[in-house]
C-alpha cells in the first residue's frame, strides 16, 4: 500500500515537471512555426493533390547515430553532487549505474572506473577563469565557422528585428544531433522576412555541421560546454 | 517471511532505481551558453532550375525556354548563383517524384526548383511548378499559371518572383517594365523617343513617335499610366499616357515650361516642376480636380521632386544655398530642410519604395556616380561611380536601382545596381538609352 503510494507520487512528479518544462515552447514548436511554413497559395489554380509530397519522400539515410558509451566518457567526473546527508540505514547504497546498465541490457557497457571522483574540472557558469576561457573560445569557435553557413540578414531594410534563437545539441563528433529548436521568434506568421530569417539560421546550422569543437585542443575534451547551447543569430544593424 | 521482506526491499530499490533512471535519461538537458553569432555573409545562394518536364513534345522548347528565363532573373539579382544545368546528376522527368536529395547537395544545391509546362488546345501554356529545400528536404512553394503562349515570358517571371520571395522574404520585382528614353542619330541631331520593355531588356517597343522629343517617363504606382515631358506641340508639356487606351493628354495648361513630373503614391496627383519668369518651383497637380498648388516658393531652381512611399513627405533638388543640394518637406510643401551636406552637386532625388533610403545622382571630382543616404541624409554611400552615372529609379521592391550611364564621347546605356553595390550590370537595348523609370509589378 505504501509502495503504491510512493511509486504513485514519484510518477505524477515526473510528469508535472516534464509538462513544466517543456510547455513554453510548445506553442512556438507547433503552432506557428510549422503554419508560416507551410506552401503559399498559389495565384491561379491550388494543388491540393501535391500536397502528401513530403510524405511520399522515400526517407534518406540517417546520419550515424551517437554510441551510448561515446557520450558517457565525456561525462565530468566531478559532475556527481557530494554526500549531503548520511545514508539513514547502514545499507549498501543502491548502485543506480549498475541498475542502469542491467535496464538496458546485456550488451552495456560497464561502468569506466577511470570515471571515477579525481580533479576538479571547470563547469559551464561556474565563473571560474577556466570556465570563462572555454566558453569564450567556444563562442569564438562558433562566430568564425558560421560566418560562410549563414547568410545574414543585413542587407533587410530593418535587420535589426530579424533576431533568432535557436538551441540545438552536437554530439561529440560535433554533428548535429537532431533537429534545432526555435526559441524565438514564437510566431512569424504573416511576417515573410522574419520567416526567412528563422530558415537561414536552421539552413546555416544544417549547412555548418560538423562543428570544429571536437579538433580544438582547448575546448575538445570539454563537451559538456558546447553538447548543447542557445545561438543568437542577429545581424549588427549598420 | 525474511526472504520475503528482503524481496519486497528489493523491487522497492529497483522501483524507486528506475524511475531515477528514466528520469536521467528522459529529462532534457538545460542549454548552457547562450551564443551570439553576428556575422554571416552575403553570398548568393546556390540554386538548381530544371527545365520543364513537357506534357508534349511541342511544349519541350518552352520548358527549356521558361527555365532560362528564371535562372536569368535569379541571377541577375545577386542573390542566387544559378547552378548550370550540364552539372545536374539527377533529370527531374516526373514532378510528383520527389527528388533524390543527396544528388542536389552534391551540387550545393540549397534550392532546387522543378515544373511540368503543358501546351492547351485554346494556345495557352499552363506551368506547374515546385521549390525544393534541399537541405530540409521539403517542399517550400508550388503553384500553377497559365497564359497565352506568346506571353510566357510573363509566367517565368512570376515563377521568378515567387521562388524570390519565398526564399528572401521580400517582394519579387521580375515581373515589371521598364520605360527610357531611346536615342538614336548623330548628336547634332538626336532622336529622342520613349520605349517599353521588359525588366530584363525582352519585348521592347515604342510608345511614342521620332518626330519629336520625348523625355522624363514615369511609371504611375497604381496604374498602367506613365507621365511624360514632350515637345509635341512644340512647347514643352507635361503629359498623361494611358498604357491599356493608348490615350494621351496634357497634364495641365501652365504658362512657362512643365518639366520633372513624377506621380503621388496612390496615382491621384503629379508633382512637377513649373518654370515661371525664370524661377522655377514645385507644385502638385491633383489629375482629378484639375487644380494647381504651388508647394515652393524660393528664388532658387526647385527641381526633381519625389514623393515618400506614404505620400507624406517630398525630397528635391534646390540650389538656394548655391548649389544644387537634395531637400525633404512636408506634402504640403512646409517643413523644408536640406539632407545632403557631402562633396559635390546632389540631383535627381528618388525615394526608396521601402522608404528607407533615397537615391540620387552625385557630380564632382571628375565624373557622377549613384548614391543612396537614409532620409535624414545620414548613411551616404556610393553604388557606382564613372565619367557620368544618372538618373536612378528603383526597382519595385526597393532593391535594385536602374540608371543610365556615358563614357566619355560614347553612348548612354542602362546599368543596374543592387543596395550592396557589388552587382553592377548593363541592361541590353537595341538603342542608345537613358532617363529609366521601373514600372510597379504588373497586376
Amino acid at each position: 500500500m505504501r509502495l503504491g503510494f510512493i511509486v504513485s507520487f514519484v510518477l505524477h512528479a515526473i510528469v508535472f515537471a516534464a509538462l513544466m518544462y517543456d510547455w513554453p515552447f510548445l506553442g512556438a514548436r507547433e503552432n506557428s512555426y510549422a503554419r508560416a511554413v507551410a506552401p503559399t497559395p498559389v495565384e491561379i489554380v491550388t494543388l491540393s493533390e501535391l500536397a502528401s509530397a513530403r510524405a511520399q519522400s522515400p526517407p534518406e539515410p540517417e546520419e550515424e547515430t551517437l554510441e551510448e558509451n561515446e557520450e558517457a566518457e565525456v561525462q565530468p567526473a566531478a559532475a556527481k553532487p557530494p554526500p549531503t546527508a548520511p545514508a539513514p540505514r547502514p545499507e549498501r547504497p543502491l548502485d543506480l549505474g549498475g541498475l542502469e546498465n542491467r535496464l538496458k541490457g546485456p550488451g552495456a557497457p560497464r561502468p569506466n572506473p577511470a570515471a571515477a571522483p579525481g580533479p576538479r574540472r571547470p563547469q559551464v557558469g561556474d565563473g571560474s577563469r577556466e570556465s570563462q576561457t572555454i566558453e569564450s573560445r567556444v563562442a569564438a569557435l562558433t562566430q568564425r565557422h558560421m560566418v560562410r553557413c549563414w547568410r545574414s540578414s543585413i542587407d533587410a531594410s530593418d535587420p535589426g528585428r530579424l533576431q533568432v534563437v535557436l538551441r540545438f545539441r552536437l554530439d561529440p563528433r560535433g554533428r548535429l544531433d537532431g533537429t534545432p529548436r526555435v526559441l524565438s521568434p514564437r510566431s512569424v506568421a504573416g511576417d515573410p522576412e522574419l520567416r526567412v530569417a528563422v530558415e537561414r539560421a536552421i539552413r546555416a546550422v544544417r549547412d555548418c555541421s560538423p562543428f570544429p569543437f571536437p579538433d580544438d585542443a582547448l575546448v575538445g575534451e570539454h563537451y559538456d560546454f558546447w553538447r548543447e547551447n542557445d545561438y543568437r543569430f542577429g545581424a549588427q544593424p549598420q | 517471511m525474511q526472504a520475503m521482506a528482503l524481496k519486497n526491499m528489493f523491487d522497492w530499490r529497483v522501483a524507486i532505481g528506475a524511475f531515477a533512471a528514466l528520469v536521467a535519461c528522459a529529462a532534457p538537458a538545460r542549454a548552457q551558453l547562450t551564443i551570439d553569432i553576428t556575422e554571416g555573409n552575403l553570398d548568393p545562394m546556390p540554386i538548381a532550375v530544371h527545365d520543364l518536364t513537357p506534357t508534349s513534345p511541342d511544349a519541350a522548347q518552352i520548358g527549356r525556354d521558361i527555365a532560362a528565363v528564371i535562372r536569368a532573373d535569379l541571377e541577375r539579382s545577386g542573390l542566387f548563383r544559378s547552378i548550370s544545368p550540364q552539372a545536374f546528376i539527377e533529370q527531374i522527368t516526373d514532378i510528383y517524384v520527389p527528388p533524390r536529395f543527396s544528388d542536389w547537395r552534391i551540387l550545393d544545391a540549397k534550392a532546387l526548383a522543378v515544373g511540368e509546362v503543358t501546351l492547351t488546345p485554346d494556345n495557352r501554356v499552363r506551368v506547374i511548378y515546385r521549390l525544393w529545400d534541399v537541405l530540409g528536404q521539403e517542399q517550400v512553394a508550388d503553384g500553377t499559371l497559365a497564359i497565352a503562349a506568346d506571353s510566357w515570358r510573363r509566367i517565368a517571371h512570376r515563377i521568378a518572383d515567387q521562388i524570390y520571395e519565398r526564399i528572401t522574404g521580400e517582394r519579387g520585382y521580375f515581373d515589371s517594365r521598364i520605360v527610357y528614353v531611346s536615342e538614336t542619330g548623330p548628336r547634332s541631331r538626336r532622336v529622342k523617343r520613349l520605349m517599353m520593355m521588359d525588366q530584363d531588356g525582352a519585348n521592347p517597343f515604342f510608345l511614342t513617335s521620332g518626330d519629336f522629343m520625348s523625355i522624363t517617363p514615369r511609371f504611375s504606382p497604381t496604374e498602367q499610366m506613365i507621365t511624360y515631358m514632350s515637345f509635341e506641340t512644340g512647347r514643352p508639356r507635361v503629359y498623361l499616357f494611358n498604357l491599356e487606351t493608348y490615350r494621351r493628354e496634357v497634364l495641365g495648361d501652365f504658362p512657362g515650361l512643365s518639366y520633372a513630373p513624377r506621380f503621388h503614391p496612390n496615382g491621384g496627383s503629379v508633382v512637377l516642376t513649373l518654370d515661371q519668369n525664370g524661377n522655377s518651383d514645385i507644385y502638385s497637380y491633383n489629375t482629378r480636380t484639375r487644380r494647381a498648388t504651388r508647394l515652393t516658393s524660393d528664388p532658387g531652381i526647385d527641381t526633381s521632386p519625389s514623393y515618400s512611399p506614404d505620400g507624406s513627405r517630398i525630397v528635391f533638388t534646390s540650389g538656394r544655398s548655391g548649389s544644387p543640394q537634395i531637400y525633404v518637406m512636408n506634402a504640403d510643401g512646409s517643413d523644408q530642410r536640406r539632407i545632403s551636406f557631402g562633396q559635390g552637386r546632389y540631383s535627381t532625388p528618388a525615394w526608396s519604395p521601402r522608404g528607407d533610403l533615397i537615391a540620387f545622382t552625385r557630380e564632382g571630382g571628375g565624373g557622377a556616380g549613384i548614391g543612396v543616404m537614409r532620409v535624414d541624409g545620414s548613411g551616404e554611400r556610393m553604388l557606382s561611380q564613372s565619367y557620368w552615372d544618372e538618373g536612378p529609379t528603383w526597382s519595385p521592391n526597393g532593391r535594385v536601382i536602374m540608371f543610365w550611364r556615358e563614357q566619355p564621347g560614347g553612348s548612354p546605356r542602362l546599368w543596374s545596381v543592387d543596395l550592396t553595390g557589388r552587382n553592377l550590370r548593363q541592361i541590353t537595348t537595341s538603342t542608345d538609352a537613358s532617363d529609366p523609370a521601373w514600372s510597379p509589378l504588373l497586376p
